[in-house]
Parts: C-alpha cells; structure tokens; sequence
C-alpha cells in the first residue's frame, strides 16, 4: 500500500489539510499531484494563516492565477505585516531648530494618513496589489462567510471591506467574524479614522454612495464610516461574531436596521471603549426577529437597571400594537394586509426569538440574581443560559448585596431555581453556571436538586 | 446494551457494544436496514489488522459528540490520543484512511488525513517524493517551468 495506491478523492482530501504556503512544493512532487494542488475546487474555501502580508499577497495570487471562480469561504487568521511591525521613520517636528535632534518613530504609532504617506515614499505597495487581487478575487460574489481573526495588518483589512462594498460581493455574504486584529488607531473604531484618510485608491470614494441604493428611503445616513457602510452592503448577514469595542453604538442601530435575517450575534468583550447602550441594544433585539443565539461577552448593558428598562420599552410597545384603535393604526388603514401585518408583530414579540445566551462578566458588574430574573423575563423562550463570572466578581456581588440589604446568595440562588421550576414546567431550559470560584454546601445542595448544570472551573 | 458482531475480510471476528460500531455510517445504516440480528457483519475491505485499530478509536471516541460543520472538523488539531494512535508505519496509516472511507468514520478520516498532511508540511518536493516513494514524473524542463512560476514561494 502506498500513498499513490490512494483513491484520488482521498488524495484531495489529504492536501486540503495541507497549509498553504506547503501546497506550492507539494504541486512539484509529481503531475497528478500537481494537478490536485491546481484544481480551483480546493480553493472555494479559503483559509490563509500565519502568514507575512506578502506572503497573503502572494497565496491570493496563486489563488487567481488558477482559475478560482468563485470564493465561498474565506478565513484570515494571524497574519501579519512585517513593515508595519519593523519600519521606523523620522518623525518631522515643527520646530527647525538646528539642535533639535532627529526623532524616530514607529510606522504603527503614527497617524494613518501619515503612514499612508510613509508606505508612498517607502513604494510599499503590497496593499494595493492585495486590493486588487482580492477585488479580482471576490467579483463573482459568491462570498458566503468572512473571518478576519487575530491580525496585525495595517487598516485592519480595509481593502477587502472596501471591495465589499463597492463590488457588492457583500450581497451573499451570511457570516462574519472580525475580531482580535491590531488596532493601528489604538481607538475602539477601527473605521472612523481610517475611512476617511485612507481613500488612496479608487475603491474608498467610490463606496461610500454605493450602498445607499437599496435603502434610499432611509433618513440614516451612512456617513464615513466604513464599517457601518459594510453592514448596509451585507444584507443577507446571519451570523456576526466581533469586540463590541468595533461594534459602537451606531453600528448596532444600523445592524438592526440592516441585518433583518440576523440569526447570532457574538460580541468578546474589549477592554477601554464606549459600551453599547441599552437602548441599541434593544433596538437590535427588537428588530431583529430571527435572532435566536446571543453570546455577550461583559457587556455594560446587561445589568439590572436597563433590563428592567428594557422591559419597560417592551411592554410599552407591546400595548401600543395590541390596542386596535390606536390613531396609528387608522392613518395607515390604506395599506395592503393590515391583518398580516399585526399578526406578524404579535407573534415576533422582543425577546420571544431568542433560544440560546451566553454572558461573561469579568470586568463588568456581574449580575444579581434579580438581573437574571429579568433577563430570563425578557427572553422568554430560552432554552440555555450560559453564565460565567470569577472569584472577584462574586464577592463584588456579595459586597453588593450585603450593601443593598439584600437576601443572603444562598438565598438569591434559592429564588433564582424556583422561579425556573414556576416558570419552566416544561421543557425547562438548561442553565450553566460557570462560577470560576468554589460555591458553599448550600449552593450545591440546592443546584443539585434542581438539575442545573454547574461546572468549576 | 447490545453488541454487533463485525467480520474482517479475512474472517476474524469481532465483537463490539453497538454505539461504538456505529461510529460508522456505513454500519450504521446496515444495522437500520437489517434490524435485529444474530449475524456477523461482512466487512469484506477491511483486513483483521486494521479493523482492530478501527474498532480501538471507535471505542476511544465512542462519546464524542458528532460534528457537522465542516470548517470546524477540518480547522481542529489533532489531539494527544489520536497523534499516538496514528504512529503507525505509512502501510497501516493508509490502511486506515481506506477503512475510514470505506466504513465512512469522518472523524477518524479527517485524522488520518491530517496525520498525512502533517508528514507532507515543510517539505521539499524531493524530500515529499522520498518519504512516500513517489516517481517524479516531470522533465526537468517542466519542474523549472513551474519552479519559476511560484518563483518567490522558493525562498521561504
């Protein structure tokens, strides 16, 4: 038995697992292998990792070079650029004393239109070669899912969100996960800054009026920000994973109002930025109806008072829908199936969709046992319930409530598993409590009892 | 909890806990197709030797939780048990991966496949023709044609 004595699909299969900067040596082993490492159908789904930029340049062009027709899939994990990482540059200061001695600088500490500058004088121009590969690349708009994970590239990958926009390669694009990159602006909006300075190329002037077409009708205004203008090209998205430190505010108005068929939204946790207010946060939830998977790690808004007010917002809608001779309703009789439409409202109440959350707090104020009990009254529906917390966030919460007055934890949890058995009769969702500290007798006597899935870690 | 009895190409008998044959799809639908039965399972592709090896990372993996997504199963490393299991020489490996196919056990394929992978990762070409004793076929006109194709891949 001998590698060649493999059945060809096998062999496909054996150089899929392949990396890629290993597939071009392996082409030269013999025809049949080349002919396998050159099949464009190894190359629908795309995964470059631990790569130089050049070397990402480079791969993408091998990847046109054969033929590729259309890009399904494609992940950038950990890759890096060397330039960005090494090049030091004199800084020019204002004043021309002749003493002043040269200051250098770091390319990556500067502003990026000055390191736009630099890359010209230096005529580094692996990013445009990448942007124009990738544009190449992804005209078929047939990208289905995008993952730009734990890169250190300069813009963050702005070419290929570019591309996206302006080719509308974003038109079939279900899944998007972009997190862990550098942040050359060391400000929690990768794009604000860099959209506006980065417009070298053809792609930045033309994009920003693109996406506006299918959403003329709204007053939100893409403005310059590069990323908000993604989401807008993205229509079809499914599933978003990204820091909330990247997510503002705004953006999350917009995914709310652009993302309608969002089914999960995963949002890591990022330490020094502006946090999601509860009011987009509600917004999202409520115009999202087929969100059904939160994952949300140490969210600022997740606390006991915007739940409560959350609720509140809920309520106060879901009362002005019900009341049928609401001055609303009358004004817009004219419309075509009103019966339709209010029974869709009544069924996709806020909340009602969700099936599966998972929270972290870590940083953040971790929950009382009443802010569960709220969560779990705003999303009705769930069937699990991840919680995770530490050592210091339980004793700030046992500090709390010894502050506030409030039952003993032993109590809070006691509270907390009956109103699951009043409210769950069946079937009654899983709830997982990773506590990172040990829990007393009590807790685990009453967890015990009451099969809720406590793991230690 | 049932057993199933699985016949080796050359005619040894096995005899494992249902879950654990059924790691394989292929015998999984056997088993759905035929119901109950007293019957030994003909595995004609599947010599005794390997099919022991099978059956020991069925069992290993016999609790695993079945994965669907694709990118998922193909991004995973391979973890400590599996490496140790794949230490095999290449005849058996290959033997594996056939059997993995045959039996269609994508986890166990995926595995030998990776195990392949990995044998290839930082090679040379010529090193890559010497561990699996595979002819070069091209001229040497065709090898620096292509060479100078992916010339800048060469100094890495």
């Amino acid at each position: 038995m001998s590698i060649q004595l493999l059945p060809t699909s096998l062999l496909y299969e054996i150089i899929k697992s392949v990396p890629f900067p290993n597939r071009w040596e392996t082409s030269l082993v013999c025809k049949s292998w080349y002919n396998i490492c050159t099949d464009p159908y190894l190359y629908q789904e795309i995964q470059l990792e631990s790569m130089e930029l050049e070397m990402l340049v480079r791969a993408l062009q091998w990847i046109e070079r054969l033929g590729v027709i259309s890009v399904r899939s494609l992940n950038i994990r950990h890759c890096h650029s060397d330039f960005l990482q090494n090049t030091i540059v004199p800084v020019m200061t204002t004043t021309t004393s002749s003493y002043q001695p040269t200051l250098y600088s770091q390319l990556r500490t500067l502003t990026p239109d000055r390191r736009r500058m630099e890359y010209v004088k230096q005529e580094y121009r692996l990013y445009d070669i990448l942007s124009d590969t990738l544009a190449r690349l992804l005209s078929t708009k047939k990208l289905a899912r995008l993952e730009i994970s734990n890169c250190d590239l300069d813009w963050a990958m702005t070419e290929l969100f570019t591309i996206l926009i302006t080719y509308g390669a974003g038109r079939h694009l279900t899944t998007w996960i972009y997190h862990d990159n550098y942040n050359n602006d060391c400000t929690p909006t990768v794009s604000t800054r860099c959209t506006t300075t980065h417009g070298t190329d053809k792609s930045i002037s033309s994009s920003t009026p693109t996406p506006a077409p299918k959403s003329t009708s709204n007053s939100a205004q893409p403005g310059s920000d590069l990323l908000q203008a993604l989401v807008m090209a993205c229509p079809n998205m499914k599933h978003f994973m990204g820091h909330h430190g990247t997510v503002n505010d705004a953006m999350i108005m917009i995914m709310a109002q652009y993302w309608p068929q969002l089914e999960s939204l995963v949002l890591l946790s990022n330490d020094n930025h502006p946090s999601i207010s509860a009011k987009a946060f509600y917004s999202l939830i409520s115009q999202c109806s087929s969100l059904h998977t939160l994952e949300l790690y140490d969210l600022e808004c997740i606390n006991q008072d915007d739940l409560i007010q959350m609720r509140h917002w809920r309520d106060a809608t879901s009362i002005a829908s019900t009341s049928p001779p609401s001055p609303l309703g009358r004004q817009r009789r004219h419309q075509p199936y009103p019966s339709m439409r209010s029974r869709r409202l009544k069924t996709t109440a806020v909340g009602n969709a969700l099936r599966h959350v998972k929270l972290t707090k870590y940083i953040t104020a971790p929950l009382s046992t009443q802010a569960i009990l709220h969560l779990l009254a705003f999303f009705p529906h769930l069937r699990t319930l991840t919680y995770e917390t530490n050592r210091t966030c339980y004793e700030i919460a046992q500090h709390q409530s010894k502050e506030e007055n409030a039952a003993p934890v032993k109590d809070q949890w006691h509270s907390l598993v009956q109103w699951q058995n009043q409210h769950y009769k069946s079937p009654s969702p899983l709830f997982c409590f990773r506590l990172n500290y040990p829990p007393t007798m009590n807790q685990l006597l009453l967890l015990s009892s009451y099969q809720v899935n406590l793991s230690l870690a | 909890m049932s057993n199933v009895r699985l016949l080796s190409s050359d005619n040894e008998e096995f005899v494992v806990q249902k879950e654990v044959a059924e790691r394989s799809v292929l015998i999984k639908n056997m088993l759905e197709d035929v119901g109950e039965t007293d019957s030994a399972i003909p595995l004609p592709n599947v010599t005794a030797k390997v099919l022991k090896k099978v059956i020991e990372w069925c069992d290993h993996h016999s609790s695993d939780p079945v994965t669907t997504d694709e990118t998922e199963r193909r991004t995973t490393d391979i973890d400590e048990w599996d490496q140790k299991f794949m230490e095999v020489d290449q005849e058996t490996l290959f033997d594996i991966i056939l059997a993995a196919n045959y039996l269609d056990i994508k986890p166990l394929l995926d595995v030998g496949c990776k195990t392949v992978a990995n044998m290839i990762k930082g090679k040379t070409a010529e090193e890559i023709r010497k561990i699996f004793n595979i002819v070069n076929d091209f001229t040497p006109e065709e090898e620096a044609q292509i060479r100078k194709e992916n010339e800048w891949a060469e100094d890495r």
